[in-house]
């Protein structure tokens, strides 16, 4: 999985962050799995990052699956934070039904649950304020 | 005599202390993992636990070498710089890249020109380069393109260790050897250090010495030709030998419903279109098998049969789209040998 433009500031995007380990270790847990038995695998040059195409082209995947936005403004600070959390907007791409404009929906605002060990999108409350206006909207355009 | 004889039990005891203190622990499996050129690399060697940040550290600078040397992704390397001049004049060079271009002729030679480092322009036309490009090319790009490739265009000075391009535009892109031989530079620097069991894989190549010492030998899967799915389509048992996969079904393109394989046949300029999807080549060294196996995914099933068997000491595993749409294998019977041992 490869960050093309990492933010100034290291933890910005904390979902992004946590998404990109748990995927590369998913990764290592599930190639470890699946080929028992062997030293090592021979085959063509595989990735070591995410190809987004595993999961976009049709070919590749008949599953829906999300895309997700994370967006945050370092030190937007207010009443009740220091620095408000970043936002995650999301929506669902099914090419069984394909469609070429769509719009993304607010999914809430990213917190870490200690308990479950995972980072969370939690509808936003009324401490939010100007993190929930840093976009006005996100519409995807999809080329097919 | 008796203060003698306490003397020389002090001096053995101390002596003994000190070659006990010395001692490593025994040497264990040990499993060094990273991410290089793209890709990932493992290393497995049997070595003392005290060795592994040793060992590892100096495979990660002799990595960033390459990476400085050769990448066609990183601008600055000396690679990257080789192909923005268009100076005809002779250039001195890394010993990697001489050794690299050396080897690249003659597989080059060998495959009747299928494989072919120079090609680079159309692989960035193509869009498989580090330039992005998506959509397909027009074909006067192409005819374009076609006017600057040629290995006959790539002169080398070995034991000069210089290089020069009779064409002012020449390209050229290592990929398709440049895995095979670091891993081969690698196995070489383990083999200095006086490792005598070890496997090295980056990004599927592999060379192997003798395996860990509770085995006859290290046991290699090939993976199944598709992309997403890490199931095995046969296994193999390695010993003191090298082998390299290449295939179409990792890095490819689709417009229109069409899919373009990353290999580019330097005859026509294009992507290869044929029912080969993987060779798996086994061989003295990495370097040659990342080479052959590519030369044989442009050549064709049929063709690079022939190739293989004219060569001596190289097997290979062949797995091809049979005309009803089944997997079809062919190997060579030497390879046979190789998975029965295995078994």
């Amino acid at each position: 999985m490869k960050t093309l433009f990492a933010p100034e500031v290291e933890g910005a995007l904390p979902y992004w962050q946590w998404k990109v380990a748990e995927y590369e270790q998913a990764k290592r847990d599930a190639e470890a799995n699946e080929i028992e038995g062997v030293d090592a695998v021979t085959s063509a040059t595989p990735n070591a990052s995410f190809d987004p195409r595993d999961y976009i082209l049709p070919e590749r995947n008949t599953e829906p699956f999300f895309l997700v936005v994370e967006v945050d403004a370092v030190g937007d600070s207010n009443e009740h934070y220091a620095d408000q959390p970043s936002i995650l907007y999301r929506l669902e791409i099914d090419n069984a039904y394909p469609s070429y404009f769509q719009v993304l929906d607010i999914d809430g605002d990213t917190k870490y649950d200690e308990d479950e060990e995972i980072w969370e999108a939690y509808y936003p409350d009324e401490r939010l304020t100007t993190s929930l206006s840093l976009i006005d909207s996100s519409l995807l355009t999809i080329e097919r | 005599m008796k203060g003698n004889l306490q003397f020389s039990l002090l001096v053995f005891a101390l002596v003994s202390l000190i070659v006990c203190g010395c001692r490593d622990t025994p040497s264990v499996l040990q499993e060094i993992r990273g991410e290089t050129m793209g890709t990932r690399y493992l290393l497995k060697c049997a070595v003392s636990s005290e060795r592994v940040v040793e060992i590892q550290a100096h495979v990660e600078a002799l990595l960033e070498q390459f990476d400085v040397e050769l990448s066609n992704w990183n601008p600055d390397s000396w690679v990257s710089r080789f192909n923005q001049s268009e100076s005809v004049a002779w250039q001195d060079a890394p010993e990697s890249v001489v050794r690299i271009l050396e080897a690249s002729k003659t597989v080059h030679a060998l495959s009747g020109g299928a494989f072919d480092v120079t090609v680079s322009p159309l692989i960035e036309l193509w869009g498989f380069g580090s330039e992005n490009r998506s959509g397909l090319p027009d074909p006067t790009e192409i005819e374009e393109q076609m006017q600057t490739i040629g290995m006959d265009q790539l002169e080398l000075d070995v034991s000069g260790l210089r290089i020069r391009k009779a064409h002012s535009r020449l390209r050229i892109n290592c990929s398709a050897i440049a895995k095979g031989y670091a891993v081969d530079l690698i196995a070489g620097y383990l083999s200095s250090q006086g490792i005598e069991r070890y496997l090295v894989e980056i990004g599927g190549e592999i060379r192997a010495a003798q395996p860990e010492s509770t085995k006859d030998h290290w046991t290699v899967g090939i993976r199944k030709p598709r992309a997403g799915q890490a199931q095995l389509q046969a296994k193999l048992a390695l010993r003191n030998g090298a082998l390299a996969t290449s295939g179409d079904y990792m890095n490819f393109t689709e417009v229109d419903g069409v899919r373009y394989s990353h290999i580019i046949d330097p005859v026509t300029g294009s992507p290869v279109q044929h029912q080969l999807h993987s060779v798996t080549v086994i061989a003295a060294t990495c370097s040659t098998a990342d080479a052959l196996a590519t030369a044989c995914l442009v050549l064709g099933a049929e063709a690079a049969r022939r190739l293989i068997d004219e060569i001596e000491g190289v097997e290979a595993y062949f797995v091809e789209t049979a005309a009803d749409g089944d997997i079809q294998i062919h190997r060579t019977s030497g390879f046979i040998d190789y998975q029965n041992a295995a078994n």
